[in-house]
């Protein structure tokens, strides 16, 4: 059926028209909602289209980290030498979306608040440890990515609360991350797993590490017992083999179009493997897209 | 460079200006003054009889110009390259066989009117146990989606005596292979555009088969033959899947009933229900070799799912059991082939026409009698090659011009050579 | 409903339209102002047989609302190259052979273009990871290829990698 359109300029006007309205999807890149609208999965009475808040734009980047806007597009993400060097996984996943026509126009705040399970880059949020800065008409508070998603296709965003930007902490010395993808095809696919690894060392131990994964259980994961195991031990390939079995064995995946279940549990120890592998060396070699 | 003018030389494609400039017309970019916008309403159930239709909401809707229904089929109501088994919209008493029978067509001044009335339309179906497993719809007390029966052909191909084969046979392979369904996803949706001047209905279609379209318009219609003209649109593919009517028919009725040009395009949700599908196949192999591994006896079973119509079914079986020993030469041969209706979506062309799937059986037999004589898959396949000299399955002498050895000998002299370049030249 | 008046432009000329708000882009160009260039194939993303160029990079324009290419530029096939001045990608996909059925023919050219807009030398895999989000159902991606590398070496004026590759 046919909706009302709305396109805001500022956030002030943003926040007055979602007050007005009873119901209502943000438009923005609009590569997940146009497909449910014409699906007819959904039905909004309003689209209201954020694409002209220029406060939700843009990549910034602070002390220690980086700013992102959540209008922010894939493909900005893959064009950004700086992520690419500090926020390695999240530069990788943001590659990983789509086709070069869905990272044109699909954004990374568009892709956490869809909250699907698979979503490409929220792994790498998670291991990055970034947050979401919500705000509303009545102000603004931050939440970690990993604490957002209540389930498939669900986060904890109220009605009148927005994503407007996300902070994603930049990796330093003795720092590295990887995000690594299987899906059917190497595009256009929905990951079958999906995952990413952050990784701090000290000499040859494990200082810190965290690890994500999608497509195994109804939201982006943490892995927090296979980090708590990782930390202090030795950089080795039996240390990240043992980390791939863990996972197998931790994860509850679920059967379905894409995948069975226990495919998708081999795929879990290979993501993991892979991901530290290729975390650690980059947190060895200096250069951290190495 | 080849000496002749034509042959051998690059010729640019006849039609490739045309589309690098983007000015190539395919059958939905074609538009006339006054054009109406088509839809179908289908059936939501695999296997059932069609009870009532209410269609007076969609008649009676603002921009509706025409709905047909079963009645509304001035001729045979059916078609099918082979078998004439598939109705043009399903009459009110008679069978739904597949999910996507067209069930009323409706006629509008745009495609979300259109939709409208389609959601407007009732139908009453009383649904019947669908058959969804070919091996099921044999069996004798399978429900009968047809009344003569669930088998629509057998093909049998016997050559020497198979059970004198297998007893001198030193190796024996047997095995059962199951091919999937598969969709031909043509890039273009099924998509076609007719006018009517009174006289003659003219179209514009996406198709592989404008001949026999114009024939299966005519007999439904119920009008001459030339009072049909069919015209091939620009077609984005079809690998065997536009040899099937899709819009064809229903576009001549509502041209015909509403005196405007009618287009109708597929979505690709309807292109996929509603086109036709490679065959599955179970293929049961029974293969042996002697202990030098010549092949000595041949023995398979193909159960083709051609699903609620048979569009090319009986072809593509008869074509999988006449290739069903493969390139290879043997003296005992014993092939049935069943193709049997179901209520899956029709199984009709498709690149390759039978051949992929018995290609998959056959060369899998001859790695497997070849590790158990003992010799390569090259050998086994080298020394069982048909040959000037051969005597095919079907019992034709093979006189000139059998290119399997040299093709053979080829890609294996281009794998060594591969091999040698991968190990930087050594042997 | 009300409509929303928005400018652009397209193929290089500055346009008025107004448009519904759910009128998508593809049927905009299609429907309302007769460019049948760009074709609509799955309708969801998948195929790339939609796409045009919007501010210059690819997009698919079966997943745009109309409304938001208010304030843009947009290039379909037809602002491309004409009968009389062919774009060398149009020459090279006619030379090359890299036009079979010619349905995906029309992204497939303007996903070129955006790529070797911002890399006039890609490898033979990034041009295959460029033209990825388009589908050739005829499967004649190394035609397609080929053509695209082609006018990239034109433009360069070096030998061609897939000479070298083949050895001519």
């Amino acid at each position: 059926m046919p909706f009302v359109y709305h396109a805001p300029r500022t956030l002030e006007n943003l926040f007055a028209t979602l007050d007005s309205l009873e119901q209502y999807s943000l438009l923005a890149g609009g590569t997940d909602l146009i497909v449910k609208w014409k699906e007819k999965l959904i039905d909004p009475k309003a689209v209201v289209d954020i694409n002209g808040i220029a406060a939700m734009k843009g990549i910034e980047e602070c002390p220690h980290c980086f700013s992102i806007g959540a209008l922010v597009t894939h493909y900005e993400i893959t064009a950004s030498a700086r992520l690419r060097a500090a926020a390695t996984a999240l530069y990788e996943a943001a590659g990983e979306v789509g086709s070069p026509q869905i990272r044109h126009i699909a954004t990374i705040g568009g892709n956490i608040v869809n909250a699907s399970p698979a979503a490409d880059t929220a792994p790498a949020l998670l291991a990055l440890n970034a947050e979401a800065e919500i705000q509303s008409r009545t102000g603004i508070s931050a939440i970690l990515v990993a604490d957002l998603f209540t389930g498939t296709g669900r986060t904890c965003l109220k009605p009148g609360q927005i994503i407007s930007r996300i902070k994603v902490p930049a990796s330093g010395q003795n720092q590295g991350s990887a995000f690594v993808k299987f899906g059917k095809r190497k595009a256009l696919a929905i990951a079958v797993v999906n995952g990413a690894a952050w990784i701090t060392i000290d000499g040859d131990k494990i200082k810190d590490v965290r690890l994500a994964m999608g497509a195994v259980a109804p939201t982006p994961i943490r892995l927090l017992a296979i980090e708590d195991w990782l930390r202090g031990q030795t950089l080795a390939a039996s240390t990240f083999k043992t980390a791939g079995t863990m996972a197998e064995k931790l994860v509850r995946p679920i059967s379905d179009i894409r995948s069975s279940a226990e495919y998708r549990g081999d795929l879990a120890r290979q993501v993991v493997i892979r991901a530290l592998e290729t975390a650690a060396r980059r947190a060895k070699g200096g250069c951290a897209c190495g | 460079m080849s000496e002749f003018k034509v042959v051998g030389q690059s010729v640019p494609k006849a039609d490739a200006l045309d589309k690098v400039i983007g000015r190539a017309k395919f059958a939905a970019d074609i538009s006339f003054p006054g054009m109406l916008y088509a839809k179908a309403l289908r059936s939501p159930v695999a296997h059932g009889i069609l009870q009532h239709i209410d269609y007076s909401a969609a008649a009676a809707l603002p921009g509706v110009a025409a709905v047909l229904t079963g009645k509304d089929v001035p001729g045979a109501n059916n078609f099918g390259i082979i078998i004439k088994d598939e109705p043009v919209i399903v009459k009110n008493g008679e069978k739904i066989r597949k999910i996507g029978d067209t069930l009323a067509l409706v006629a509008a001044e745009n495609e979300a009117i259109a939709e409208q009335a389609l959601a407007l339309i009732k139908v009453d179906i009383e649904e019947l146990t669908p058959v969804l497993c070919p091996i099921a719809a044999m069996q004798p007390d399978a429900p009968k989606i047809y009344d003569k029966g669930n088998v629509l052909a057998v093909r049998k191909i016997v050559k020497g005596d198979t059970e004198a084969g297998f007893r001198d046979s030193a190796v024996v392979v047997q095995q059962q292979y199951k091919t999937q369904m598969v969709e031909h996803a043509y890039i273009e949706p099924e998509a076609g555009i007719a006018l009517f001047d009174g006289d003659v209905v003219t179209m514009w279609v996406s198709t592989q088969n404008p001949h026999y379209d114009a024939k299966e318009v005519a007999r439904n219609l119920n009008i001459g033959l030339n009072k049909v003209r069919v015209i091939q649109a620009a077609t984005g593919g079809g690998f065997g899947g536009k040899l099937d009517v899709s819009v064809q028919v229903h576009l001549a009725m509502l041209a015909v009933v509403t005196r405007r040009p009618v287009r109708m395009v597929y979505s690709r949700t309807e292109s996929i229900k509603n086109s036709v599908k490679r065959h599955p196949y179970t293929i049961t192999m029974k293969t042996g070799a002697d202990a030098n591994g010549r092949l000595t006896a041949f023995e398979c079973t193909i159960i083709g799912d051609t699903g609620a119509y048979a569009s090319y079914g009986p072809g593509t079986l008869t074509r999988s059991a006449v290739h069903a020993t493969g390139p290879y030469e043997i003296p005992n041969v014993k092939i049935t082939a069943y193709t049997v209706y179901t209520n899956n979506p029709q199984a009709g062309a498709m690149r390759g026409f039978g051949v992929p799937q018995v290609a998959f059986a056959h060369e899998a037999q001859m790695d497997m009698l070849a590790e158990k004589v003992g010799i390569s898959p090259l050998e086994i396949r080298l020394l069982n090659a048909l040959r000037p000299g051969s005597l095919t399955a079907t019992g034709q002498y093979l006189e000139q011009s059998v290119g399997i050895v040299s093709t053979l000998e080829a890609a294996a002299a281009k794998v060594r050579e591969i091999k040698l370049e991968r190990r930087g030249g050594r042997l | 409903m009300d409509k929303i008046k928005i400018q652009f432009v397209l193929n290089g000329e500055t346009r008025q339209v107004e448009v519904e708000p759910d009128l998508l882009l593809i049927d905009l160009l299609r429907e309302r102002l007769g460019l049948t260039g760009t074709k609509v194939g799955c309708g969801e993303g998948d195929c790339g047989a939609c796409t045009v160029l919007l501010n210059g990079k690819n997009v698919n324009s079966c997943l745009l609302l109309a409304a938001r290419v208010n304030g843009c530029e947009v290039v379909t096939v037809e602002g491309l190259g004409s009968y009389d001045k062919l774009h060398p990608l149009q020459e090279a996909f006619i030379a090359e052979g890299a036009v079979q059925c010619g349905f995906c023919t029309p992204g497939m050219l303007l996903s070129a273009k955006s790529l070797l807009d911002v890399n006039a030398r890609p490898t033979r895999e990034e041009i295959a990871r460029h033209i990825a989000g388009n589908l050739c159902r005829c499967t004649g991606y190394t035609k397609i290829i080929n053509a695209i590398e082609k006018v990239a070496c034109a433009d360069r004026h070096c030998a061609c990698s897939r000479e070298a590759e083949e050895g001519r």
